[in-house]
């Protein structure tokens, strides 16, 4: 359980002033809307002395003890954080890992505020972006392509190499197999028959594309959570469903309808064109972009957010957490279906 | 029966309510106002589903049942005419759960053409009660 905020600023002041050696005070915390799984706080800090005395406008993140299909933990996304950072990936630097779970019942840590917005409409439609959308697409393709470098091999942190690994050990030779199988899975659990998921789930499995080269994928790569101003784009945050993958299923997850936020003609995120996209990332990764994965990751793409959605009505009626977002977004499982089944048909 | 008005005319009166007089007074609440304009569509959905709920699901069970028969997985009578609305609900998940497992064993994706209508008629049907601009392009 959360702690009330009164006492988690009280020991987020006594735990900063012991490491930091610096009296420290939190003078605003303001909770933000965040994922299913963490809790997100706008924090001003002042602090008196030591290595950081001065103030700090940073943002605190911690678990909310549940968590979703492989989402990582705390830890691991602090360190894929650190380790894009290190990349050179435009993100916001994250501070001060606490993994003991003495100091308030979850593991947390702080990262740098951005400025910027990350919200749908505002990227798609807001008049003052107009001018900076075709430079943003082209920093997020130069960002991707960076965040593609990283690869197993060049991960020296064996814990979290092997956390970031999807492999169930079943299909050694394909990334995609596993996905469908993670899939399947979740699927089966769900407490509503769904025919169309059944049907989507075959065809993937009978159509699975092969992965040139393992990478890094960000796994949450949309719209929604690319923080940009009228200067561009400021950073992408949201490496919970960060894990070593195919390079494709990042493309096709920016290019799904549901996350172009009513500007359905500008496939990449509603702010591009696909193929502009496409070759924006070619030519900034040096590595060609395969229509026909990015069509079979985009349909994995969908199934995989139909279930979430079916997932996140099930809390609310659980009981496990409530909230008419949570109930409203399980009716909205069929659109990401249908859109699978119209892939499907267009990949014939 | 129920005096007038009916449940759709109260739906819609709070949906005026929640867009006219509640969002503008929410205008520095980003939060609140999402969740306002959300529940503003739900409150669409459940009108919809009333006007038009019970008779997709007699059209699905017609379709899915028919279905199942003309394949030999089941033989379940479908007369539903002393049922109401939840119990034919009942009866179309379970023919949806014979469906599903009909699918996965069989591993069947695109190649039985008229299953594949079948599945996406129910998930139209779904869409006009859930989101009917959908398939318009909005």
């Amino acid at each position: 359980m959360a702690l009330p905020k009164e006492e988690l600023k009280k020991k987020i002041e006594s735990y900063l002033t012991d490491r930091l050696a610096g009296k420290t005070s939190v003078t605003d915390m303001i909770p933000l809307s965040g994922g299913a799984c963490q809790d997100n706080y706008l924090l001003n800090l002042n602090i008196d002395s030591g290595e950081f005395s001065g103030e700090h406008r940073l943002v605190f993140r911690t678990d909310k003890g549940a968590s979703l299909l492989a989402s990582l933990s705390r830890i691991d996304e602090f360190k894929v954080c650190e380790l894009t950072s290190k990349a050179g990936v435009k993100t916001p630097k994250p501070y001060w890992l606490e993994t003991n779970t003495d100091v308030i019942g979850n593991p947390f840590y702080f990262m740098e505020r951005i400025s910027g917005k990350a919200t749908g409409r505002y990227i798609v439609k807001d008049p003052s972006l107009n001018k900076v959308r075709k430079a943003f697409t082209e920093e997020l393709a130069d960002n991707l392509a960076r965040i593609h470098r990283i690869t197993p091999d060049s991960c020296t942190d064996l814990e979290l190499k092997k956390n970031l690994s999807r492999h169930s050990g079943k299909n050694p030779n394909s990334i995609a197999l596993d996905a469908v199988g993670e899939l399947r899975e979740q699927v089966v659990k769900l407490k509503e028959p769904h025919p169309a998921m059944e049907l989507i789930l075959n065809w993937l499995e009978k159509n699975a594309a092969e992965t040139d080269t393992e990478v890094l994928v960000h796994g949450d790569f949309r719209t929604g959570n690319f923080m940009v101003s009228a200067d561009g784009l400021q950073g992408i945050v949201d490496w919970e469903f960060a894990h070593w993958g195919d390079r494709h299923e990042d493309i096709a997850w920016l290019c799904m309808r549901d996350w172009r936020f009513g500007k359905l003609n500008k496939e990449a995120g509603g702010f591009a064109d696909r193929k502009e996209f496409y070759s924006l990332y070619e030519k900034f990764s040096g590595i060609p972009v395969d229509p026909k994965k990015v069509s079979f990751w985009e349909i994995m793409g969908n199934i995989r957010w139909a279930l979430g959605s079916a997932q996140q009505a099930e809390r609310h009626m659980s009981g496990a957490d409530k909230g008419i977002e949570l109930a409203a977004i399980g009716r909205r499982t069929c659109e990401m279906e249908f859109e699978a089944m119209r892939l499907i048909e267009d990949a014939r | 029966m129920q005096d007038r008005p009916e449940a759709n005319v109260l739906l819609e009166a709070i949906q005026d309510l929640l867009i006219k007089e509640v969002l503008p007074a929410l205008k520095d609440n980003e939060a609140v106002s999402y969740k306002t304009l959300v529940s503003w569509n739900m409150l669409g959905v459940i009108g919809r589903e009333i006007k038009y709920g019970e008779s997709f699901i007699d059209q699905e069970i017609e379709r899915v049942a028919n279905f199942l028969r003309e394949n030999s997985i089941s033989f379940v009578t479908t007369d539903t005419k002393d049922k109401n609305y939840l119990a034919k609900m009942e009866l179309c998940r379970s023919l949806n759960e014979k469906l599903t497992d009909y699918i996965r064993k069989k591993k069947i994706a695109n190649e039985d053409s008229a299953l594949w209508s079948l599945v996406k008629e129910s998930l139209n049907e779904k869409l006009k009660i859930s989101n009917p601009r959908f398939g318009t392009g909005e």
